[in-house]
């Protein structure tokens, strides 16, 4: 099997590498068969529509069938009673290095950055990524349903991200989301400097620019002799430029790791002198600063509530940001680049709602949970499959025990496609992870 | 010009309302005492002299008191943030801007905290924005593989901050430098020396301390924790070694803080029987390492089901010292009780650190005030006021000025 699609690699370069099931190392994941559930008289946030109150939801096949209130509930159903209770779509963190920096942290285990040269596009994430991580689980605990896994960011290319199911598995293929977009992970700023001083380039930010732009070069003449070929099998595709050149001709979503306001500006104009677009900046702690633009040029933003400080470039971080930039019409995400932070991205949702007040304006409900669920879902180019609570949308949903923007509340039941992953109201089981089974520590009935 | 002036105006007025503490009486409020009392409801507050002379509902509230309605609002303590870098590190990494420790070998327990702080550090404003009115700040372990760390200070948030310095001594475990077989050897070794230069100052002219080449000021920082009079703060998680750290410690009688103890609950019950505080993050539920196999959401609740005193850290950057409030909320959310989460980022602190002024709300303590929209705890209830020594403190930082120059809404807010 894996000989055959190394051939068909090799003989259809142009389009074989892109879509992830399409390509080589295909998802294999198929949702376990589950029983039709509803969930009956919890209040509802679907991320596409106002608060439901007295909510009826059923799934069916692994697909969200019908939502309602009052609906007829088939005799066949497991039913659950949600009064008291909330229920979001799965969250989905756009930015995780879960599986390619997975705990334990030991040196053995890192991973998720092929730092050796300044461009690394070649790599993928889900090359690395161990799917015996315990964070996949606590993530999971946290009601996240979807993680986009991302290279690391010491280098200005670091190569393919992979965007998985948070589902259990023995392997990255059965965590995959099928037919999901390729993303490309870039890095502005303070990072490919720091790795330029282990005695590399670049140096300085002009060196960033420099090492961006020659590479588009290249990658502008390997599509060139690409399309001349004729997607001939004698043409030997370059790993590392065809990432490059699909950033280009937009089969690759470019992500930006990128903080300051001015280095943004510079990634625009990088983006227009070389004509592709840039899918979203991550982190962009001074997105404010130049909301406008990034609402006038269709950039989405993936950043943190108020995360502040740790380097100069995170030192003008201020807790409106999120707010701000969703007043401007900017497509606003919260991420979590963090494993623990990954489990509470509900929290950080609402610690950018109260910034808001602050200033006598309000962020509804309904739009704070998008920043965690529909958004990211759309900048992953799933929107249509999931990122909502819709009929005929896959079942990716969380059942919280009080209002999801309370610190109290937690993911009580927690489904993916329609698979009820997660039951908070079941005894502790033995762990998922593998590295954690049967550990003496653990034993005494952890949680 | 003219906005010049009316800048000095406004810092002419603040600093003036700052240097006086008035008579305040805080009425109809829902008080989280962090004390014996519990939690009272619509009752007054009120201050006088920078400290809480009353609390009850039929006080007799002095003529010169300004009183203000504060009906629906919750004062607690103001927060203590305890294992925090805030004002040794203005920006983490480079540029001159932070010390997280001894850089020295020559100074490990000696290394003093209160030198490193820097009473302008942007990030103090920001901690007070959470509520914070104090913090027990914690080094790390410095330069030369030292296991000790230095001696943290308790720094007041106030608009002038002030430090009580050399609150404790501070030892890392850094079982990757030495090793465990050595580090334990070599504590053991290190604290008879000690009680050695206790007795007799002259041993250590004389060289009869011999576990290691020490520096007077690492001895003398040192001779407070031998004789039981400050707390040493132990960092590990690993249930075996805090096992092993309190065999040392009741062989030394020494008062053992564990700082970290992600496998804390496997060994509760030990902890709980010799009294010994933990200080632990309570969000921490994965194994970083083969330290912490057992970490678990569930740390807080087990140690303190099991009588343990827990005090909460949250995560130790300067920056986000003011988040302290949510880490007492996640800790709730996994079985705490509580009004055991708000003493233990309050009156579980301040008294570990050797305060018995402050901490909670009572008559006689220091008006450390933070007054709440709703649950102190949620992301969605504002801070509203914080009092530090009865002086209401200003709730603005750097970043509220970034917001105002390029917010529309945040400068239509001026």
């Amino acid at each position: 099997m894996r000989l055959t699609w190394l051939a068909l690699a090799l003989a259809l370069p142009a389009s074989v590498l892109q879509a992830q099931t399409k390509g080589p190392y295909p998802s294999t994941y198929q949702p376990a068969p589950a029983p039709v559930t509803a969930i009956v008289g919890a209040t509802l946030l679907s991320a596409a529509g106002p608060q439901l109150e007295n909510s009826v939801i059923i799934l069916q096949d692994g697909k969200i069938q019908a939502i309602g209130q009052g609906l007829a509930i088939p005799a066949n159903a497991v039913v659950f009673d949600g009064k008291g209770k909330w229920l979001t779509p799965g969250i989905i963190d756009i930015h995780s290095h879960l599986g390619v920096f997975p705990s334990p942290g030991v040196p053995s285990l890192r991973d998720g950055n092929e730092k050796t040269a300044k461009n690394t596009a070649e790599v993928w994430a889900e090359h690395s990524m161990w799917p015996q991580d315990p964070g996949f689980e606590q993530a999971r605990r946290g009601g996240v349903t979807t993680i986009a896994i991302l290279p690391g960011s010491a280098n200005l290319f670091g190569g393919r991200g992979v965007t998985v199911k948070n589902v259990p598995s023995v392997s990255v293929q059965g965590m995959k989301f099928p037919d999901a977009a390729y993303s490309a992970k870039m890095a502005c700023g303070e990072n490919p400097i720091n790795y330029a001083a282990r005695g590399n380039d670049p140096f300085t930010r002009m060196g960033n620019m420099a090492g961006f732009r020659s590479a588009f070069i290249d990658a502008q003449a390997y599509l060139e002799r690409r399309n001349a070929s004729g997607n001939s099998s004698s043409f030997k595709p370059d790993l590392k430029l065809e990432t490059l050149a699909g950033i280009l001709n937009g089969e690759i979503d470019a992500h930006i790791h990128c903080y300051r306001a001015d280095e943004m500006l510079q990634m625009i104009d990088l983006a227009k002198e070389f004509g592709f677009k840039i899918k979203a900046f991550h982190h962009a702690t001074e997105a404010y600063k130049i909301a406008d633009v990034l609402a006038k040029e269709q950039i989405g933003i993936a950043t943190w509530a108020d995360r502040w400080g740790f380097k100069l470039e995170a030192y003008d971080s201020v807790p409106l940001n999120v707010a701000a930039i969703e007043w401007a019409g900017v497509h606003t995400m919260l991420h979590s680049d963090s494993a623990t932070l990954i489990q509470r991205l509900n929290i950080e949702a609402a610690m950018a709602m109260a910034s808001a007040k602050r200033v006598n304006k309000t962020i509804s409900r309904e739009e704070a949970i998008r920043w965690i669920t529909l958004n990211p879902a759309k900048s992953l180019g799933i929107a249509d499959r999931t990122g909502s609570l819709e009929p005929g949308k896959m079942a990716d949903l969380v059942l919280w025990s009080a209002d999801p923007f309370s610190v109290y509340a937690v993911a009580e039941k927690v489904y993916i496609d329609g698979v009820l992953l997660v039951d908070r109201t079941q005894a502790a089981t033995a762990p998922e992870s593998d590295f954690l089974l049967g550990q003496p520590a653990l034993e005494a009935n952890n949680d | 010009m003219t906005n010049l002036n009316a800048f000095l105006i406004s810092i002419a007025l603040l600093t003036s309302s700052q240097l006086t503490a008035q008579t305040l009486a805080l009425q109809n409020v829902k008080v989280h005492t962090a004390a014996a009392a519990g939690t009272l409801e619509n009752t007054t507050v009120l201050i006088k002299d920078g400290k809480i002379s009353a609390i009850g509902t039929n006080l007799a509230i002095p003529v010169n008191a300004i009183v203000q309605d504060l009906a629906g609002k919750v004062v607690t303590p103001g927060l203590v943030v305890t294992d925090t870098l805030l004002g040794m590190v203005e920006i983490s990494g480079g540029a001159n801007a932070a010390e997280t420790g001894s850089r020295t070998a020559a100074i490990s327990a000696g290394y003093d905290v209160q030198y490193a702080i820097n009473p302008d550090s942007s990030a103090i404003a920001v901690a007070r924005q959470g509520g914070v009115s104090s913090a027990v700040v914690i080094p790390n372990a410095g330069a030369g593989n030292a296991n000790f760390a230095g001696q943290p200070a308790m720094l007041h948030l106030n608009a002038k901050p002030e430090i009580n310095a050399q609150t404790a001594v501070v030892w890392e475990m850094r079982t990757q430098a030495a090793g465990r077989g050595a580090l334990f050897v070599q504590l053991q070794a290190e604290l008879a020396d000690v009680k050695r230069y206790a007795r007799n100052k002259s041993a250590f002219a004389k060289g009869e301390l011999t576990a290691k080449e020490w520096s007077v000021v690492d001895l003398d920082a040192l001779v407070p924790v031998i004789q039981g009079k400050k707390p040493l703060i132990a960092k590990a998680d690993r249930a075996a070694d805090i096992q092993t750290l309190l065999h040392i410690a009741q062989q030394e009688k020494i008062k053992l803080v564990i700082l970290g103890a992600a496998e804390g609950w496997l060994v509760a019950a030990e902890l709980a029987k010799a009294g010994v505080t933990v200080i632990i993050d309570p969000t921490n539920n994965l194994p970083s390492n083969f330290d912490e196999i057992a970490a678990s959401a569930d740390n807080a609740a087990k140690l303190h089901h099991a009588g343990v005193n827990i005090i909460i850290k949250g995560g130790s950057s300067a920056h986000d010292a003011g988040k302290i409030r949510f880490f007492a909320g996640m800790a709730v959310a996994r079985g705490l009780p509580f009004d055991i989460a708000l003493q233990a980022i309050t009156v579980r602190p301040a008294r570990l650190f050797g305060a018995n002024d402050f901490g909670t709300v009572a008559a006689g303590q220091k008006a450390n005030l933070a007054i709440w929209s709703g649950d102190p705890f949620e992301p969605l209830t504002e801070l509203t006021a914080l009092y530090i020594d009865g002086i209401a403190q200003a709730l603005t930082s750097r970043q509220n000025q970034l917001e105002t120059r390029y917010i529309k809404v945040a400068e239509e807010q001026l």
